[in-house]
């Protein structure tokens, strides 16, 4: 059953991703516009399947729909329909319409075909063949029959030239995107992901050297070229000698198509440097592998001439040269070292000591004047005073205490102060006995017997002072 | 109240920190390497040793000279080294370079690239390790290097010993900046007699 040519192409369009897998292919392998028939037929089986499987053996049982697909998308009604120009039964070959390819590269940036320097060196020439035919022309009136030829060659080339320029700079953005991104994303523990990576730094390395490259060089307008001239300089002289003869107008429209051609400099020149930092990853990449091969087959080799059956000890000695290369580790220190200085984790007297000694000059050190400020009062004098007043107070109740003697002085003091003494608390007791101490007439004797004493709020713990007057 | 007036410039005093001394010290002379950053609960600190040694080196350049020692300071990381010749720290050094070329030659093999052994975040798996270690002409070179026994992960703790390398928070094994700095070293190299 043959199927029309815009049917066809249309569920082509539908089913993109076989042949976009085809164009992929094409671009890895490398074979220029050929496909092998079985991948095709193997990719078509696997759509069909997939859009309407069989249900069984049975031939009048396919789907209607698998049927209609198969038909359309058959290598056979291809050919018919002009979408398939080539079949190379012998070498099982096929070629698509280059119209088919080039249509569904535009489908997707990243597949555009990038301009290498062969593409290149045919847009230069043929810009150099027209200046010298415009130079050997016999008239340059715009009557001339063969004049009017010769410029309607020279719009359809820089047309081409400039469409093919703007082709190869968004194939060139589109696929750099996509392999930057694949690069940014890896993660390093990751293999396939390194793998990917590797193969994306790859093609990035391949771009830059056979698409970004010879694009600058064409764009360049002072390459020096033996025997010929650079493509922006060859059809600058064709306006040059268009504007001599009187068509300023022509000349015009040539000079704009210059600048149009060489305004993708900038846009190539960008993605040049953007591609370096790939470029430069994947040369670390490459000259690491190379220096650890190196050092390696260096090492193994020396180790491998360690075995010359001797059954000795295969060991290389410690001073081998091989060792010596790198001195980043040589006269590291062995000695186990238990430390026989030990910082006193514990004790926090010295470890405050050593917070002061270590933070105390950081500390800023004012120059200016100190003052009171005049209307304000002194806290800190004013507490100190509260305090001496109380110890005062404290001492005064501790000498009219009437001397007599006791098993347990922290008790008698005790009972003398709670009532005597303002806000007492067990540490005017400790006071206290600081004040009996430095007392006349009698003599405080520590027995070692723990005793508790407890308020409401707090708890004393001490051992019994025993009061003894001096006339005991 | 007191007033601050006419404040001036500021000279600061630079302290050497006795406790971190004493603990330097000890990480100096067991051979250990002190790197700017340090692994802590599996999270890339700054080293605080490090900080110290840096902010005072003269002080302890001049400390490790009377001693009999050179202070190395390399770009992220310091040690203490001798001139004296001694087949034991020879040893220790061959034991080192071993390793870290078997490393980085499986490493190579495994098809990763070096960035797994140098970023925190990726590092290398005890699988891989093991891997690596299986393969004969690392066992070779291993033996070779002195190490008669042992598995492979076994020497790694060499490395994380003398804090060459470090466990990340996913436990894979990383460089430190001392062991980065083995690689630089290879790269930076000439080319090789091979």
């Amino acid at each position: 059953m043959f199927v029309k040519t815009d049917i066809a192409l249309i569920k082509m369009i539908e089913n993109k991703s076989i042949f976009l897998d085809l164009i992929d292919h094409m671009d890895k392998v490398g074979e220029g516009e050929e496909v092998r028939t079985v991948m095709y037929e193997k990719k078509l089986c696997g759509l069909l399947d997939k859009v309407a499987p069989m249900p069984n053996a049975k031939a009048r049982e396919i789907p209607a729909e698998r049927r209609k697909l198969e038909s359309a998308l058959s290598v056979e009604n291809l050919q018919r329909s002009g979408l398939v120009i080539q079949i190379d039964k012998a070498r099982g070959t096929m070629v698509f319409a280059p119209f088919v390819i080039e249509m569904f590269r535009h489908f997707d940036g990243t597949r555009l075909r990038h301009l290498n320097s062969a593409d290149y060196e045919l847009i230069r020439a043929s810009f150099n063949r027209l200046y010298e035919v415009f130079q050997n022309l016999p008239s340059m009136s715009s009557d001339d029959i063969g004049f009017k030829e010769q410029v309607s060659v020279l719009r359809k080339e820089i047309r081409a030239g400039v469409s093919k320029m703007k082709e190869c700079v968004d194939a060139l953005q589109g696929r750099l995107t996509h392999l930057g991104e694949i690069v940014d994303k890896m993660r390093d523990d990751d293999i396939d992901d390194v793998s990917k990576a590797k193969e994306a730094l790859g093609e990035i390395h391949n771009i830059y050297l056979r698409n970004i490259l010879p694009s600058l060089q064409f764009l360049g307008e002072h390459t020096d070229l033996k025997g010929s001239r650079p493509a922006l300089t060859a059809l600058t002289n064709i306006g040059d000698f268009l504007g001599q003869y009187g068509h300023e107008r022509l000349a015009s429209a040539v000079y704009y198509s210059v600048e149009s051609i060489r305004s993708y400099r900038h846009d190539i020149s960008i993605i040049s440097k953007s591609l370096m930092r790939y470029v430069q990853q994947s040369e670390m990449h490459r000259k690491a592998y190379d220096r650890i091969e190196q050092a390696w087959n260096q090492l193994y080799g020396e180790v491998k001439a360690l075995h010359d059956g001797s059954l000795k000890d295969n060991v290389l000695p410690s001073n081998h040269p091989v060792f010596f290369r790198w001195n980043t580790f040589s006269g590291l220190s062995v000695r186990r070292f238990d430390g026989k200085i030990e910082w006193p984790d514990e004790n926090h007297r010295l470890m405050l000591t050593e917070h002061l000694r270590t933070t105390l000059p950081n500390i800023k050190i004012s120059t200016g004047e100190i003052h009171q400020v005049i209307g304000q009062t002194n806290e800190t004098g004013s507490l100190r005073r509260q305090r001496d007043a109380r110890l005062l107070a404290i001492g005064k109740l501790v000498d009219s205490w009437e001397v007599r003697s006791t098993c347990d002085a922290y008790i008698a003091m005790h009972e003398h102060l709670k009532g005597r003494l303002d806000g007492y608390e067990l540490t005017d007791l400790l006071m206290s006995i600081g004040w009996l101490r430095k007392r006349e007439g009698l003599v405080l004797i520590p027995r070692f017997e723990r005793c508790e004493l407890t308020t409401e709020r707090e708890t004393l713990c001490y051992y019994k002072l025993q009061v003894e007057t001096e006339h005991d | 109240m007191i007033e601050q007036e006419n404040m001036g410039p500021v000279v600061q005093t630079k302290v050497i920190n006795r406790k971190m001394s004493v603990e330097i010290y000890g990480q100096f002379m067991n051979g250990k390497m002190v790197n700017r950053n340090v692994s802590i609960d599996g999270e890339l600190k700054s080293n605080p040793f490090f900080e110290e040694v840096m902010n005072n080196h003269d002080h302890y350049q001049n400390l490790y000279d009377l001693i009999g020692y050179e202070l190395v300071m390399r770009d992220g990381f310091a040690f203490i080294r001798t001139t004296e010749s001694n087949d034991v720290r020879e040893e220790l050094v061959r034991t080192i370079q071993g390793v870290l070329l078997v490393l980085f030659r499986g490493v190579m093999e495994l098809g990763f690239t070096m960035d797994v052994l140098l970023k925190d975040s990726a590092g290398l798996s005890n699988l891989h390790i093991e891997e690596i270690g299986k393969a004969q002409d690392k066992i070779e070179v291993l033996l070779a290097c002195g190490m008669k026994t042992g598995t492979l992960l076994e020497h790694i703790r060499k490395l994380e010993l003398r804090s060459i390398a470090y466990r990340n928070g996913k436990g894979n094994l990383v460089l430190s900046e001392s062991g980065a700095a083995f690689f630089n070293d290879l790269l930076s190299a000439g080319d090789l007699d091979v």
